[in-house]
């Protein structure tokens, strides 16, 4: 066994594992995709809400912690001022309780009371002075002096024209608290001759420094954080210090970003919201925004984060999940390998086994598989087939032996009967023969023969036996042999049939017969003497086309009786007959549509070449049956047989005998005819005077015929008929099918009279015959013009 | 048939020999128009050796004298067998053409 070839499944080009593990991968590989995505928007979705969440929640929860821490400082300089409004304070007393207050409050870092101009008293233009902590230590410092000028100080300025209380923007305080701070400022007023007049401003101050703590703890994320923004989009806290007090839209502004700015917009009127936005120090990375605002102080609570920290756990999760899905991938990869090889290793066991069967190794075993699934099913049915086909080749192999043992039987049978068949075909003066047969296998069961019996008898015979192959054609042979040793002249045609009969019927086992029908054909007289024992009926062919069938059967076919009894009959021929004799393998021939030829296309185109010769039909009617058969097999043997009488002169020197000769329509005939007429005058002894005569007026008339009887171009036959009815008397007979013509009609004697210059020329012809002759007659019978003369001498 | 061409000072001198029927008689007559169109119009036809006639061959030498007469030359004929001397007895030819027994008697009269 050839192990190289047999266990080759790897990924071949085309193979079902390579096809199936693509197939595979590709579907599981679409699965995963699908998965992956919707896991990551989804998740991606529930993040974002989450932090969202968180930012919300950690927003409130500062806002809240910023309010409490203003709320105390707000309501001090609120209830001071209305305290201030009320009556005559005491000054002195007001800031007793503010800086108290400053002491005790963590945020709370210095507090001022400032008047308008002569407010305080009357005498003093200026009076303002500020309270504040420093190390622990209260300081009393008097801001009245002209270099600070407290008057366009925006704590004092915007409170009181905006008459309500106001947040400050965060500044630097210089000369006063040197910080960053915020001041809280509240207008108050009193009556002035019943007007209601401003009167100065009392402010709290806290340190910005205060928050900076509150919203360290306030952030998400790693790298997150948040800040204050105030009213005025200026950064109250952020973690870098630097950035406090400097502008937030100016970031965005120089680095031409219009959707952060539409954001910050928002932010700073007072939107609560969650974006997206550029990253305030870096400008490629983008951050998370959520911001508030601040109750009553019309700051901005603002919480930011990178984006990329909002899915940073996301990014390791989906990193887990490729690595899952490659690992699964490429078991499923194995998994598919494995079984489609499982499948296919059995059916590539298959196709090698049956290759080598292909080959002819029909030892290769085919792989048995004890399953009952389908590649069990499989190779059960090559198994099943492989014995047929063993079994098939063994009896192909023994026909064929067989056949080419009968074919060359049959070649070797086949030789023996052609060329038992005489090809030797009479060339003769008085008769032409000629025959063909064709076997429709190797050897068929027709025979044609012919021989001299001697000078003037012809012995023909046409048969056919039952039956194809090698016994029909030996039976032929038998036959054929038979008529050979017993026909003779002397024995009468039936009799010698009888016997013939009788011999075949003595050792016939198979019980085959013959039809057949045997003649002596007597070349001097024309008349054939034969027996048709149950064949075809032949045909007589008359020059001028017209048929006859020779109807007669005198017996039944060869072999089937040994007492049959057989008469025969006697067909006489005249100048230009032909006989004509066939096997039933003509009429019988069938066409694809099995439409046989038959007897009236055969006898169509025989009446239409029956001037040829006895070749020349033959050979038209080969032609005409093969056209006929084209691609069918040959039924029947097809067997023709043609004997054409020429025509002889009677030496026989009786009166009474009729002589015949036959013409075709042409000039050339002359020769024949005076050699003939030659021939008959001497067998006759008739006088040269008279020959002379008579043989003017034959030619005379025949020419006459050949010139003016036939319009068309075809051949035609002129009959002449010769009788010797005494010794001093001729008779002849002109036959012609062409128009009617009365030869006789024409005038005569005139002619004679006239002289040279009044002769015509021609007409002279009838004018001569009419003197050669005793006595001329004209007939019209049935379409043909009869000439009789008479010569008495 | 055959046909022999004999030239003497006085005429030509034709002998037929064998059949003159209609198939001959075609020939002859070729023969004899191309004579006449070449001015010989001085012919004795010796018929001495002549076997048969038809009467095509009787219908050429008529056709050859009416040619010839109306031209001044002379068409004559000698030596007929006695079976053709009674075709041209039957049909009458016999007094349209001179005719002599013998050959030296015919020369004489050209």
């Amino acid at each position: 066994m050839n192990k190289s070839s047999t266990y080759t499944i790897g990924f071949r080009r085309g193979g079902l594992t390579l096809r199936y593990s693509l197939f595979f991968l590709s579907a599981i590989l679409f699965i995963f995709s699908v998965i992956y995505l919707y896991t990551l928007g989804f998740t991606k979705n529930i993040l974002e809400n989450d932090a969202m969440q968180r930012a919300s929640n950690i927003t409130d929860l500062t806002i809240s912690r910023i309010s409490n821490i203003i709320r105390p400082i707000e309501q001090v300089p609120l209830m001071l001022a209305s305290a201030l409004e009320s009556g005559h304070p005491d000054c002195n007393n007001v800031m007793e309780i503010a800086k108290d207050f400053v002491l005790q409050d963590s945020v709370a870092f210095g507090t001022a009371l400032a008047f308008e101009p002569y407010m305080y008293d009357p005498k003093q233009y200026r009076y303002c002075l500020y309270i504040f902590e420093n190390r622990d230590k209260i300081v009393h410092k008097d801001l009245s002096s002209p270099e600070y000028d407290y008057l366009s100080m925006d704590w004092y300025r915007i409170p009181k024209l905006l008459g309500k209380p106001v947040w400050s923007e965060p500044y630097y305080d210089k000369g006063g608290g040197e910080m960053l701070m915020c001041t809280y400022s509240v207008p108050f007023y009193r009556e002035i001759q019943g007007k209601h007049t401003f009167a100065g401003v009392i402010t709290m101050d806290i340190s910005l420094q205060t928050f900076k703590q509150i919203l360290k703890s306030a952030k998400v994320y790693k790298t997150g954080f948040s800040f204050l923004v105030s009213q005025g989009g200026k950064f109250i806290t952020y973690p870098q210090e630097e950035y406090i007090n400097s502008d937030v839209r100016a970031i965005y502004k120089k680095r031409g970003d219009p959707q952060a700015l539409k954001i910050i917009d928002k932010m700073l009127k007072g939107e609560r919201m969650f974006a997206e936005i550029g990253n305030f120090e870096q400008k490629q990375v983008t951050s998370r925004i959520y911001f508030a605002p601040v109750p009553r102080t019309g700051w901005i609570f603002a919480l930011t984060f990178p984006t990329k920290e909002l899915y940073s756990g996301l990014n390791a999760f989906f990193k887990k999940l490729a690595i899952i899905f490659s690992l699964s991938l490429f078991v499923m990869i194995i998994l598919s390998v494995m079984i489609t090889r499982k499948f296919t290793k059995p059916i590539s066991k298959l196709v090698d086994a049956t290759r080598r069967i292909g080959q002819g190794d029909f030892d290769t075993n085919i792989p048995v598989y004890r399953s009952n699934d389908e590649i069990a099913q499989l190779s059960n049915a090559f198994s099943v087939m492989k014995e047929e086909l063993i079994h098939y080749i063994n009896n192909l192999r023994k026909t064929t032996i067989e056949k080419e043992k009968i074919d060359s039987e049959l070649s070797i049978a086949h030789d023996i009967q052609m060329g038992m068949l005489p090809k030797n075909f009479p060339e003769r003066e008085d008769v032409e023969l000629y025959a063909s047969l064709d076997p429709a296998r190797a050897v068929g069961g027709d025979l044609y023969d012919f021989y001299f019996l001697d000078k003037d008898h012809l012995f023909i015979a046409i048969g056919d036996v039952s039956g194809k192959g090698v016994p029909a054609s030996l039976f032929m042979a038998t036959t054929r042999t038979f008529f050979r040793s017993r026909i003779s002249i002397g024995t009468p045609i039936q009799q010698t049939v009888e016997e013939i009969n009788r011999e075949i019927c003595k050792e016939n086992p198979n019980q085959m017969f013959v039809t057949l029908i045997a003649g002596i054909i007597d070349l001097r007289s024309g008349s054939m003497t034969y027996c048709n024992a149950g064949h075809n009926p032949p045909l007589l062919i008359h020059p001028s086309g017209d048929t006859s069938c020779l109807q007669d059967i005198h017996g039944i076919p060869l072999g089937i009786f040994d007492n049959a009894e057989y008469s025969s009959g006697t067909v006489r021929f005249i100048t230009g007959d032909l006989l004509f004799l066939y096997t039933d393998g003509v009429t019988e021939a069938i066409r694809n549509d099995d439409a046989f030829y038959g007897e009236e296309r055969m006898i169509e185109l025989i009446m239409n070449n029956h001037m040829l010769s006895p070749a020349g039909i033959i050979q038209h009617l080969t032609l005409d049956l093969n056209v006929w058969m084209k691609g069918v097999e040959q039924a029947d043997d097809i067997t023709l047989l043609i004997v054409k009488n020429k025509g002889r002169k009677e030496v026989d020197n009786k009166t009474g005998e009729t002589i015949q000769i036959q013409l075709l329509n042409k000039l050339d005939e002359l020769k024949r005819l005076a050699i003939a007429l030659e021939q008959i005058w001497k067998d006759w002894e008739i006088p040269a005077n008279v020959i002379m005569e008579l043989n003017l007026a034959v030619e005379e008339l025949f020419t006459n015929i050949v010139f003016y009887a036939y319009d068309d171009e075809k051949e035609h036959a002129i009959e002449l008929e010769f009788e010797n009815p005494a010794s001093n008397c001729i008779r002849i007979r002109l036959t012609d099918d062409g128009k009617a013509f009365n030869p006789l009609k024409n005038p005569t004697g005139d002619n004679l009279v006239k002289s040279l210059e009044e002769r015509e020329i021609g007409g002279l012809g009838i004018h001569l015959v009419r003197k050669m002759v005793s006595h001329i007659e004209y007939k019209r019978l049935d379409g043909r013009n009869i000439l009789l003369l008479t010569r008495n001498f | 048939m055959e046909i022999t061409e004999k030239k003497t000072e006085k005429c030509m001198i034709i002998g037929i020999e064998g059949r003159l029927d209609t198939i001959s008689s075609a020939v002859f007559e070729k023969r004899l128009m191309e004579l006449i169109d070449n001015q010989i119009i001085r012919i004795l036809v010796n018929c001495s050796q002549m076997d048969y006639i038809s009467s095509s061959g009787l219908r050429t030498l008529l056709l050859a004298l009416k040619r010839i007469a109306p031209a001044n030359g002379k068409f004559v004929l000698c030596e007929l067998g006695e079976n053709i001397q009674e075709i041209f007895a039957i049909s009458g030819f016999n007094k349209i053409f001179e005719i002599y027994p013998g050959e030296d008697e015919a020369l004489g009269m050209f």
